[in-house]
């Protein structure tokens, strides 16, 4: 009788810890835009809407052409909007929230977490992967997003190659050529191994927003107006010597008001084989969240601040 | 501990799952890693233990003090060799040498020798330094270093950080090593019946909970993780690599609660426990042999490589442990038989 109990209890036990921890439904539903959805438990429970574009309009923010299949092409990228929907109802604490993008093979290709603080009215949040040819190859790939580590919402897309022509093939060709010897010197290389010390620069521009035609910083300096809808937006062009392929980074931006106090810090883990390249986040300046005074952009990469900007934020003259 | 290795080979949620910040698509795979959240934990508590009991056993036989560290402090630093060659190597399936890591079994042989010299410490004396390294230790992590630089890398990693070089930094685990020894103390000489080892061990557990809890709660130190609500997954997962100050204490609890239950279930149903009997009595070897086994057939031969999921995983438990309990008797008479220095530290 007393091992029946125990066995039981053993039961009980392991339901209650695993199980009932969740806050989300197992099975999940289907929307009209084919967004996987796992829904809340309770009723006032977040869930999140994903919507894929090339495009996003700069005026309202919101994803211009949407789709869920795009053709590789340099210099090309596929934003995902993820809308949190219910999001007052939990605006009262930090929201942990990941993005993971995987590829075909179910791997993880870029994976960033954004903490969400209180004082952040913004209820959807942006992702984008480079689409470039080399980069990126054909088949189905699938954005998830975890809200504290729980999966809420998963939407697939399809990765097409643009229609080949005789070009295309040569310089598949010619590319490949390339790889292959620049995978020779990798290999000379690496029977005589150098130990280099990594330099990462940074070189941070605030402005207002950025230019949709030109994708040039409109608006750029350290004085900016708080106003309704307004926002400041961090440029960040890094360099790095030395850099590995698929080299995953992994950057702070450190967003500290007036007081001193750090007000929002979003985690960015970057992949790629680039030695120069980009990386932006903004924070909105309505009255209601920010208050005038001085501020300080700080960009951490090993726990070391690799850049940092102060700007000044000032009420509008009547 | 061998459910995690069979998940790490066998799951196809380690394609993208990052155990420095894990993500989650089903409650099964939660359980799957929150099972094994229990083993590191576990281990250094269990060592710990061993550590005072071996001490108290042979001072009783009137060896002398220096006599003991000098034993403790050579198995300790087989451990740290041991991790450096054939566990570093193993779980690649042997395909590449790769001295320059360490991982939990160098963070026990480390522990093992920092703890030789204080074992003849009061109990109450060790408890205050555990308290303390646990204490100040997340204050620790405010220290910059280099990621770049070979030897601040090194040094930070192997005391303080987690990252690429070791995940298991020493000062944490060191803190719950104490305080199995600390345990010792009352497993075996302060409680004398299963009664009392029961209860005190339960008692410690809940103790310990209710603090971890109250430290969680409060969401400030001792938190690294944020949570979204008291009971959820997210409240559980706190950070591991290196670990929290709530995970350190939530774990302690969990493992002592375990420990008080074993003690209890064994008293109920004697045989339940006799494969565990088995493969514990050569634990270290049961180690090295399982991730060797599952590193050559799984990862460099490319059997079932993280194909499956929750149910493949546990049908690889099942099978390796098929495996491995015939193994560790063999070894197990082996041992006892040898006088070869190797097999004798294992």
């Amino acid at each position: 009788m007393k091992r029946r109990i125990l066995l039981l209890f053993s039961i009980i036990l392991t339901w209650v810890l695993f199980y009932n921890c969740s806050d989300r439904f197992e099975t999940p539903t289907i929307e009209k835009d084919s967004t996987i959805v796992y829904p809340p438990k309770s009723e006032n429970g977040i869930y999140a809407k994903i919507t894929f574009s090339n495009k996003i309009s700069i005026k309202t923010g919101k994803p211009l052409k949407a789709g869920t299949i795009f053709k590789l092409k340099k210099k090309t990228k596929v934003h995902a909007t993820i809308e949190l929907m219910d999001y007052k109802s939990e605006s009262q604490k930090e929201l942990m929230l990941h993005i993971d993008w995987l590829n075909s093979n179910g791997n993880s290709l870029y994976k960033k977490r954004i903490d969400i603080s209180p004082s952040d009215s913004s209820s959807s949040v942006l992702s984008s992967i480079s689409i470039s040819p080399p980069k990126r190859k054909v088949g189905e790939y699938s954005l998830r997003v975890y809200l504290f580590r729980e999966l809420i919402a998963e939407k697939k897309f399809q990765l097409v190659e643009s229609i080949p022509d005789s070009q295309t093939v040569k310089k598949k060709y010619t590319s490949k050529k390339k790889i292959k010897s620049e995978k020779k010197v990798e290999v000379q290389k690496s029977t005589k191994p150098k130990v280099k010390k990594e330099i990462i620069e940074a070189n941070i521009i605030l402005c207002r927003k950025v230019s949709k035609k030109t994708g040039k910083p409109i608006g750029e300096g350290t004085i900016f107006t708080i106003k309704e809808n307004n926002n400041v937006k961090a440029i960040v062009s890094f360099k790095k010597k030395n850099i590995k392929t698929d080299e995953q980074m992994k950057f702070y931006f450190n967003w500290i008001g007036p007081d001193g106090k750090l007000f929002y810090k979003k985690r960015i883990i970057y992949t790629t084989s680039n030695p120069s390249f980009t990386i932006s986040n903004s924070i909105s300046i309505t009255p209601e969240k920010r208050q005038p005074g001085t501020y300080t952009l700080q960009v951490v990469f090993h726990k070391k601040i690799i850049a940092e900007q102060k700007f000044e934020l000032l009420i509008p003259t009547k | 501990m061998l459910v995690d290795h069979c998940s790490y080979y066998l799951n196809s949620i380690w394609k993208y799952l990052d155990p420095f910040d894990p993500l989650f698509a089903s409650w099964g795979q939660v359980a799957l890693r929150y099972v094994s959240y229990l083993c590191a934990p576990g281990f250094l508590i269990i060592n710990g233990a061993m550590v005072w009991w071996s001490y108290y056993r042979q001072k009783s036989k009137g060896i002398d003090d220096w006599t003991i560290r000098r034993k403790l402090i050579q198995r300790g630093l087989f451990l740290v060799i041991l991790q450096m060659t054939w566990v570093n190597s193993s779980w690649s399936g042997f395909n590449s040498f790769q001295p320059w890591h360490l991982g939990i079994i160098a963070c026990i042989g480390i522990s093992m020798i920092l703890q030789s010299f204080i074992l003849n410490f009061r109990w109450e004396l060790q408890l205050l330094l555990a308290s303390l390294i646990l204490i100040i230790h997340p204050l620790l992590l405010n220290i910059p270093y280099d990621t770049n630089d070979i030897w601040s890398t090194a040094l930070m990693q192997t005391f303080i950080d987690a990252g690429k070089f070791n995940k298991y930094p020493v000062l944490p685990w060191y803190a719950l090593a104490l305080l199995g020894s600390v345990m010792a103390h009352g497993w075996f000489k302060v409680w004398n019946s299963d009664r009392k080892r029961i209860l005190w061990s339960i008692g410690i557990g809940i103790s310990t909970l209710v603090i971890a809890t109250v430290i969680r709660v409060a969401r400030g130190y001792g938190n690294i993780f944020p949570f979204s609500d008291f009971g959820s997954y997210s409240f559980f997962f706190d950070q591991k690599y290196p670990p929290s100050l709530y995970f350190s204490l939530w774990f302690f609890g969990c493992s002592v609660i375990v420990i008080g239950i074993f003690i209890a279930v064994n008293k109920l149903l004697p045989r339940l426990f006799l494969v565990f009997d088995i493969t514990g009595k050569v634990a270290l070897f049961f180690y090295c042999i399982h991730i060797a086994i599952l590193g050559v057939f799984s990862k460099r031969i490319g059997l079932f490589y993280r194909e499956g999921d929750v149910a493949a995983t546990l049908i690889g438990v099942v099978i390796m442990m098929i495996i491995m309990v015939p193994l560790s008797q063999w070894f197990y008479k082996v041992k006892s038989k040898s006088k070869n220095f190797i097999i004798k530290m294992m």
